[in-house]
């Protein structure tokens, strides 16, 4: 399905290292992938795999201590060589952003009709008045009732649901090319949950924005996302449609990911723990395969020394050498 | 918010209430009185003569009856008459309360000039010299005590250098003939001495309060976000995080203004400016229990009117806090 489609955003080669006492760690480590026009992008993995370093690495929001290396190709250009006043234009305007927590990602001072303002204002030289029109056409867009009352609020008198809206009406205002939301859903309610992920899907196919959708949440995944990558310690493990990843999963940890999910099929079942924790950035073992120590059965001889990730059928990838050989339900009983 | 402000004076009336209780029982409980006084100075004064002092200040009448008529004559604005002056307790005060405002106001003006500029800055160049310059700034004023850079700056800009007056808050031949602009130049050219003195020493609290806000909402989500729209450095800093950052920092402004008056004391006397705070040590000393009494029930209401001043600054800049 991918070939058919505009690679809106090309990525290459992308590492994210923080400054930790002195020496650089690498939090994302050697990412690539193409985003295509208008599709939904999923990334997934476990807390502190360096999903939100990624974010904020591709939106150039990282401080100036960080270390990003590899390219970022967006419209000819190679975002990650653009001077900051270059990179300031394009957040906001191609690039929108959303959060993972609506409750502090408003400023608490200012009402929410001000804020979307805000990104008109920086980008676009609508008069005050059109201005005004717009932050109504936008609360509109997302689905809040009562506009008129509703921009001359306080973040603090909106729910946690309605603030996350707010939030989106930023991302939206200037019809960006991009849309990354990091969570965007993990602090809501349930309800509220599957509201906003289906305001963002909706958006996304109405205005095609190409849209990064970050979560540990597979059952979100399955439901809105043409594409997946699931990371591991900093690198993409497997990448590939909704259905390679859910239908065909080829490397350990997205099984092990899969099985992990609570459903109704496994009820009764105990659920599947994957052994061990992601290993902090310092402890990350970065030669050979950085699952191994959480799998076992895995047949030593047939590892290459730092597994590639390879294109086993089209569009699918996965960095794991022995995928073939490998069987989980065995892996349990060694 | 008019409301809001009534509702809080209504409140404000049964604490005064209190407040005149506590002050006019616990000045009652000092030793001495004028009577007393007499007696030391003319051991051989007849009981007609002591008797006619203590008709004189109420002292013949039982306790609740004085503090009933204490308190009509205050609410008159006549805080009884001094027993070691004999004069008017208010009109004894009310220069001395202006002088001590004065200052006062002088010193936060002064303190906010150095304190806010100072505070902001070492925020944004974190880490950098200037920061740690004003950290040892920041040392240097919280280990200094008051009297001792009162007494060095007394003594190098007043004697040495002879740049400022050594005593008084006003020149007295100007206070008798001057124009209302010159009157204000000499207060202002007296004050100056002891109003850096208070202000520079009172720095240290608003530079730590302002430097940790910022450097705190620096880190905040909703900069991230301001960032994440495009928004330039300079405007973030300037709006989204000062904003947030003066916040607390306004609402404890009414009780720097009550401050003021508590912190006199030591300037006042090394300055020997004439104030209340100095005054006030010395009523306490000569048992002068009226001037007492009016200036604790007057430094109690300060104390009340600077939580409100503080509570309407709350509101009045921070949306979060409801008033109803
Ligand atoms: N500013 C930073 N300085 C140092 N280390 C950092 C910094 N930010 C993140 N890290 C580390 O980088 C790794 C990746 O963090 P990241 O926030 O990207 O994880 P994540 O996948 O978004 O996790 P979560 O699901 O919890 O949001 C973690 O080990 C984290 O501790
Ligand atoms: S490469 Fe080997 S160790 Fe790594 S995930 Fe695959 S099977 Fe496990
Ligand atoms: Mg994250």
């Amino acid at each position: 399905m991918s070939k058919d489609r505009n690679v809106k955003v090309s990525i290459e080669n992308l590492s994210t290292a923080f400054e930790i006492m002195g020496s650089h760690y690498k939090a994302v480590d050697d990412v690539t992938f193409d985003l295509y026009d208008g599709e939904m992008f999923a990334i997934v993995g476990e807390s502190g795999c360096g999903k939100s370093a990624l974010a904020l690495s591709i939106m150039g929001l990282h401080d100036d201590s960080v270390k990003i290396e590899g390219s970022i190709n967006y419209k000819e250009k190679d975002l990650n060589k653009m001077n900051k006043e270059e990179r300031r234009k394009i957040r906001g305007f191609d690039f929108g952003m959303i959060f993972q927590e609506p409750l502090t990602a408003l400023n608490p001072l200012v009402r929410v009709g001000e804020q979307i303002k805000e990104v008109l204002s920086i980008h676009t030289s609508l008069s005050d008045s059109e201005k005004n029109n717009k932050v109504l056409d936008l609360l509109d867009e997302v689905g809040i009732p009562n506009k008129e009352v509703v921009v001359k609020k306080y973040p603090h008198e909106l729910s946690g649901g309605m603030r996350q809206r707010i939030v989106i009406a930023i991302a939206l205002a200037c019809d960006p090319d991009v849309i990354i939301a990091d969570e965007p859903t993990t602090a809501l309610d349930v309800t509220i949950q599957a509201q906003i992920l289906k305001l963002i899907d909706n958006l996304r196919i109405k205005q095609n924005t190409s849209t990064i959708l970050i979560t540990h949440d597979l059952g979100v995944v399955a439901e809105v996302a043409d594409r997946v990558a699931v990371m591991y310690a900093g690198q993409i493990v497997e990448m590939g449609t909704i259905d390679d990843i859910f239908d065909n999963p080829m490397h350990p940890y997205t099984i092990s990911l899969l099985r992990s999910i609570p459903n109704s099929d496994n009820n009764n079942k105990k659920l599947y723990v994957i052994d061990g924790i992601v290993p902090s950035l310092q402890n990350i073992d970065r030669t050979g395969c950085r699952f191994s120590e959480r799998i076992k059965g895995h047949d030593d001889s047939i590892h290459e020394e730092n597994p590639q990730l390879r294109e086993v059928e089209e569009g699918h990838f996965v960095r794991c050498t022995c995928y073939k050989e490998f069987d989980i339900e065995k892996s349990q009983e060694v | 918010m008019y409301k809001f402000i009534l509702r809080r004076l209504i409140i404000i009336l049964p604490a005064l209430f209190l407040v005149s209780i506590v002050v006019f029982f616990t000045s009652e409980a000092l030793p001495g009185d004028p009577s007393m006084q007499e007696l030391m100075n003319r051991p051989d004064a007849t009981i007609e003569e002591i008797m006619k002092i203590q008709e004189r200040y109420n002292l013949d009448k039982p306790p609740l009856e004085r503090y009933t008529l204490w308190l009509k004559g205050t609410l008159k604005g006549d805080l009884g008459k001094s027993y070691t002056f004999r004069t008017d307790v208010a009109n004894l005060i009310k220069e001395k309360m202006f002088n001590t405002f004065f200052l006062g106001m002088t010193s936060l003006v002064i303190m906010f000039s150095i304190g806010i500029p100072l505070g902001v800055f070492s925020a944004k160049y974190e880490g950098s010299l200037f920061d740690r310059t004003v950290l040892g700034y920041n040392f240097f004023t919280l280990s200094v005590p008051s009297f001792v850079l009162g007494i060095l700056m007394l003594y190098y800009f007043g004697y040495t250098l002879g740049w400022f007056p050594t005593s008084g808050s006003i020149n007295p031949s100007v206070y008798d003939s001057g124009t209302q602009i010159q009157k204000l130049g000499s207060r202002i050219y007296h004050v100056i001495l002891p109003a850096f003195t208070a202000g520079i020493l009172s720095t240290t609290t608003i530079i730590q309060y302002l430097r940790n806000e910022i450097i705190k909402n620096k880190g905040k989500d909703y900069v991230k976000t301001a960032r994440a729209k495009g928004q330039t450095e300079n405007i973030i800093y300037n709006t989204h995080i000062l904003r947030n950052s003066f916040l607390p920092i306004s609402s404890v402004l009414g009780f720097y203004i009550t401050g003021i008056f508590a912190g006199s004391v030591i300037t006042e006397t090394i300055f020997s400016y004439p104030g209340i705070g100095k005054f006030f040590l010395d009523a306490i000393n000569l048992r002068d229990t009226p001037i007492v009494t009016g200036l604790v029930l007057f430094m109690s209401i300060l104390t009340l009117m600077g939580s409100l001043i503080s509570d309407i600054l709350i509101v009045s800049v921070d949306p979060r806090v409801r008033i109803d």
